[in-house]
């Protein structure tokens, strides 16, 4: 018995044997007794299983599809919901790294006005209109709030006095800080969404 | 081939309507798979009545992933394979249908008189389909009740086609062990 050829014997009785392979098949079945029992089992096995009788007919084939389409569930308030929230939390990285981008670009826009500000002649008369420091990114950023401004005092404190830059670096890493927080939960709880669907599903 | 080209096309366009919420294209292709479906169930569970739950229930599976479907593979396909795997967790939930005895049952009401030996050979074998593995069993229904080419199975069940290969030589093994005293009578 020539173990190669023995192996082909499934994919030939299947048909599914290129011709150079079926070819040598069929040459050494020719020769080889043994290869030609084999052959004949599994044509013995195909030949068993369709002497099977198929499926009873239970339900007429429009009852059967009535039946299915009365059981297909319609999408109700609360799919169209989870739709929405599934959407939301898809596209929530890319809402994060909008924030962060147009935080960045508050700060640099902020910053090249206030430097124009003070290089423009005449622009003291515009600087006195601003509050004590004249650069405070309350105004620049349009935020406010008592945390805010004690973080800039010390940012400015930190930076030998310069008020604005203190401000706009602090709340800047903040925001930084927390969108970069916010993406790695988004992260975390898309890795064990995934892992634990495998985990459900046995694969690996 | 020309049937099963238009077939396809058909597929495709009830397809496409039953994914934008066309209840009445699912419908129809309901009607088109119902036979294979229930065939595939059955071949794989051994029984009319749980063949009809499971059949309906893969239909149901189908509509609630239909976005899920990718015509980069026939549609008959990617329904063989939600209809093994609801096959197998029927199974698993109704232990009672791998029963001898209620296959014993289920047989003996078929056949007309005179052909009792033919039936206990269908019997034979049906408990020996029983008896093989989920995996290789899915693998040979497919092949020997569906006639699916090695690269459909792929497809169908998502495995290389070595496992097809090796998962059919297993069955068609194990089917030769179990079944060697009837082969002498073919």
């Amino acid at each position: 018995m020539n173990e190669r050829v023995n192996s082909w014997l499934n994919a030939y009785h299947d048909g599914e044997l290129s011709i150079r392979r079926w070819r040598q098949v069929e040459q050494h079945l020719q020769i080889c007794a043994d290869c030609k029992a084999h052959l004949e089992e599994i044509q013995a096995i195909s030949m068993l299983l369709d002497d099977v009788p198929s499926a009873e007919d239970l339900l007429p084939n429009e009852v059967f599809v009535a039946q299915v389409g009365m059981r297909l569930p319609r999408e109700d308030n609360a799919s169209l919901w989870n739709k929405i929230s599934q959407t939301g939390w898809r596209a929530a990285p890319f809402g994060l790294l909008g924030s962060w981008a147009l935080v960045q670009a508050i700060f640099i826009v902020s910053n090249l006005v206030l430097w124009a500000l003070r290089i423009v002649p005449g622009a003291d008369q515009i600087m006195a209109l601003l509050p004590s420091g004249g650069s405070s990114p309350v105004i620049v950023t349009g935020l406010s709030g008592l945390g805010i401004l004690r973080a800039g005092q010390l940012g400015a404190s930190l930076f030998g006095g310069n008020s604005f830059l203190g401000w706009s670096l602090i709340f800047n890493v903040g925001i930084t800080m927390l969108i970069g927080l916010l993406y790695w939960s988004w992260l975390a709880s898309w890795w064990i969404r995934t892992n634990g669907n495998h985990m459900l599903n046995g694969t690996s | 081939m020309y049937q099963q080209a238009s077939l396809t096309q058909t597929d495709n366009d009830l397809v496409i309507r039953a994914q934008q919420g066309d209840r009445n294209a699912f419908c129809e292709l309901v009607g088109l798979h119902r036979a294979g479906v229930i065939n595939v169930v059955y071949r794989m569970c051994g029984d009319s009545q749980i063949a009809e739950d499971a059949a309906q229930e893969a239909f149901i599976r189908a509509w609630q992933n239909l976005n899920r479907y990718k015509p980069t593979s026939a549609f008959r396909n990617w329904l063989y394979r939600i209809a093994t795997n609801a096959a197998i967790d029927v199974l698993r939930k109704q232990k009672h249908a791998m029963d001898i005895d209620d296959v014993q049952i289920a047989s003996s009401t078929i056949g007309p008189e005179g052909s009792v030996e033919r039936e206990q050979r269908a019997m034979r074998v049906r408990q020996a389909i029983l008896a093989l593995p989920d995996a290789s069993r899915a693998v040979m229904v497919l092949r020997e009740y569906e006639d699916l080419s090695y690269r459909e199975i792929c497809e169908t069940l998502g495995i290389p086609l070595g496992t097809v290969m090796s998962r059919l030589n297993y069955a068609r093994n194990l089917l030769r062990e179990h079944l060697a005293p009837l082969m002498e009578t073919v």
